[in-house]
């Protein structure tokens, strides 16, 4: 580039002076945001409360918390998901001037959060939350997908001549289907391999297999029945599996911080429905950190 | 504060900016041509403030690769008189899954639900089994129901033994209405039978050429099929792939979307059934995969300036639009660490834009740059289109930028990289 194409230009002082500011001191905070489904009462209905409760127990001040409830049957940009989630965040980092959240998701609501952290531009509320985040913990996130999503769909896919009209299946659901998640990882999502990091660390805590014995005290942490299905659906998917994602996928976005098995108590597998709820001490590992 | 005021009116005072162009284009960019305007966006919420926003990323990055569909599973469709004669079960390995889910409304589904401890398999040697023998992990659709899982409701599912074999198997069902119809789903993940699909480009533009390979192969050697696919839109119009040998021993398919598609939420896919005839008996494929199909409604003008405002390096990118919307220009800048190029930071950057042309500012903080020096490079640069959820550009080696401009640009460039303030996990 030769110096005639120099010239002298206008001063954007906005972006010198928030760069300027120093870092102000605030309150740590923590926040649930549950996985696909459309929650009025995450704390009692998806999370269970002894969960929620056990995990806040962590914070300097316990009160500081919030538990997401919004539209996770709607693919994870939708205002109604991504919108609803950044409202309740934002909502809750000003009245408690959080300047330190650890955000805890499980399956899809990674997804969702991660489009926050890859989308700063999509809302300017975005880049409030994403200062704000110390880190997200993503218990069993879908971040590359699921062939039973691809499964689902494929079956509605029957059901008439353009295949998806009918809308038993949530768009979430069709977000979640292998392809799909390796489109957006590719294009619109951060932080998987090849891809640039996204602004703040994504931690994934990895579920490695389904106990769905009756005669095992274990499988009946989060419901025994909801085991027993997860169990069949291994089958659709590789040998390392919480019986709703592969291991590969749970690991496919930020860093793996840890195999259940490598922390639970009595290297007890987290089944996908075992990672939301106080199962094998997850509740006093994610207490310790935050 | 008032300090820092003087000081950095003393910088922006000094602020410059140069011009340059992108780099040609190589193999394998994505580049619209003719722009074709659309409908208000529908896909994705929209805010009309200008954000932008840059972090540190020392992740390396990749150019895009398609997604290749590896397919060992079939589905097809029966009714309940079928199933009471029985029905050819395509497997060609041992253990296969077997999901079984009636077709209709979800009340009609709850009703006919088969259980698996009703079916009878026919063996390979004629043999009839008694009922729900020669299964296993029998998950009644009650069951899998309570699994909270995406399936619809009245599926159930089962393994065959592996003392059953791989066939030519049959299963049957009494009992059932007549007219009934089941979707039969067989995944078959030990199989040496596999259904090999992917477009030529990771992402593709409306109005120009998509091209889909296909091949089926049977431990390891291709197998002759006929193969049914069509690539859908979102809206649902589908597009016939008529494949044909390639030359270099695939199938290949190539079809033009119109541009006249109008956007809609969700991406492309390419459905495919594939029937074949391996050692003597008849085998069966399907898949079903993602293509992103856009709608070209922008691009970048290939013009670009440089801009220093004492805190930034700000590359404005030139963007004619052909349809009112929100476009985003994200990009990564590399930077010269230690003798070589290596990436330095994430820069995102969106407005609102009326059709014609407007410029797009995508700042890296001048933090991003401590401790590197120059050439730089903007690589990876995208752009994308908000409202309707497309990528409509791409280019993997965007611009170079030398020593000299930054010097001018963003004369406070720290010398030591900023300590990293993140808390360490235990």
């Amino acid at each position: 580039m030769n110096s005639s194409k120099w010239k002298m230009s206008g001063c954007i002082l906005t972006v010198a002076l928030a760069a300027a500011l120093p870092v102000r001191a605030g309150n740590t905070g923590v926040a649930f945001v549950h996985g696909t489904g459309n929650q009025t009462n995450a704390a009692n209905d998806y999370w269970t409360r002894e969960m929620i409760d056990s995990v806040r127990q962590g914070l300097p001040d316990p009160s500081r918390y919030v538990v997401v409830n919004c539209d996770f049957d709607q693919y994870m940009w939708a205002s109604a998901a991504a919108g609803c989630l950044a409202g309740q965040l934002h909502g809750f980092i000003v009245a408690n001037d959080i300047t330190d959240l650890v955000v805890e998701t499980h399956s899809n609501g990674g997804n969702v959060m991660r489009w926050i952290m890859s989308n700063p531009t999509q809302d300017s509320r975005f880049p409030t939350i994403i200062r704000a985040i110390r880190w997200v913990n993503a218990l069993a996130p879908s971040s590359l997908g699921t062939p039973l999503a691809d499964a689902a769909i494929a079956g509605n896919a029957f059901e008439s001549a353009v295949g998806w009209l009918l809308g038993f299946k949530s768009d979430a659901v069709r977000q979640q289907q292998v392809s799909w998640m390796a489109n957006y990882n590719a294009t619109m999502l951060y932080g998987t391999a090849g891809r640039p990091a996204l602004p703040k660390p994504f931690h994934s805590v990895v579920g490695t297999d389904v106990d769905s014995s009756p005669f095992d005290g274990d499988s009946w942490c989060g419901g025994y029945p909801e085991n027993v299905g997860l169990e069949v659906t291994q089958g659709w998917l590789n040998s390392c599996s919480d019986g709703f994602l592969e291991c590969t996928s749970q690991s496919g976005a930020g860093t793996r911080w840890f195999y259940d098995k490598d922390r639970t108590n009595g290297s007890e597998p987290l089944s996908h429905n075992q990672s939301r709820r106080k199962c094998f001490g997850l509740d006093v590992i994610l207490r310790n950190d935050v | 504060m008032n300090h820092q005021l003087t000081v950095l009116a003393a910088l922006c005072a000094t602020a410059l900016s140069a011009h340059a162009d992108l780099l040609p284009q190589r193999a394998g960019d994505l580049t619209p041509s003719v722009l074709a305007p659309a409908a208000a966006a529908k896909a994705a919420p929209v805010t009309r403030d200008a954000v932008s926003f840059s972090w540190s990323s020392r992740a390396a990055v990749a150019a895009p690769q398609p997604f290749v569909a590896t397919s060992r599973e079939a589905y097809f469709t029966v009714t309940g008189a079928e199933l009471a004669q029985g029905v050819a079960l395509p497997v060609t390995a041992p253990r296969a899954l077997v999901r079984l889910q009636p077709v209709g409304e979800a009340s009609i589904r709850e009703n006919e639900a088969i259980h698996p401890s009703a079916l009878i398999i026919v063996d390979g040697a004629g043999r009839e089994l008694a009922a729900g023998e020669g299964m296993e992990m029998l998950v009644s659709a009650d069951k899998l129901a309570k699994a909270d899982l995406p399936f619809a409701s009245g599926t159930s599912a089962f393994r065959l033994s592996a003392d059953v074999g791989s066939g030519p198997l049959r299963m049957r069902a009494q009992g059932l209405s007549a007219a009934q119809r089941y979707l039969v789903n067989v995944v078959e993940p030990d199989s040496p039978l596999a259904l090999t699909m992917q477009a030529a480009a990771p992402a593709c533009l409306q109005g120009q050429p998509v091209t889909v390979f296909a091949q089926l192969t049977h431990q390891g050697a291709a197998t002759p099929a006929r193969i049914d696919a069509t690539l859908m839109s979102p809206a649902g119009r589908g597009y016939p792939l008529v494949f044909r040998n390639d030359g270099a021993g695939r199938m290949a398919a190539t079809v033009t979307p119109d541009a006249t598609d109008a956007a809609a939420a969700g991406l492309w896919e390419v459905q495919a059934n594939v029937k074949a005839t391996v050692r003597g008996q008849a085998a069966l494929r399907s898949t079903r995969f993602a293509v992103p199909v856009a709608l070209p409604t922008a691009k970048l003008t290939r013009s670009a300036d440089l801009a220093g405002t004492g805190n930034a390096l700000t590359v404005r990118l030139g963007v004619e639009a052909a349809s009112a919307g929100r476009y985003e220009v994200r990009g990564v800048l590399y930077g010269t660490v230690n003798g070589s190029l290596q990436p330095l930071g994430v820069g995102n950057a969106a407005q609102w834009m009326e059709p014609g042309q407007a410029s797009i500012d995508l700042p890296f903080d001048a933090a991003l740059l401590a401790a590197s020096t120059g050439p730089y490079e903007l690589r990876d640069l995208q752009l994308l289109d908000q409202g309707r959820l497309a990528e409509l550009q791409r280019q993997q080696m965007a611009l170079a930028i030398d020593e000299s401009e930054v010097a001018k640009l963003v004369p406070t460039r720290s010398a030591v990289p900023l300590p990293s303030s993140a808390r360490m996990k235990n």
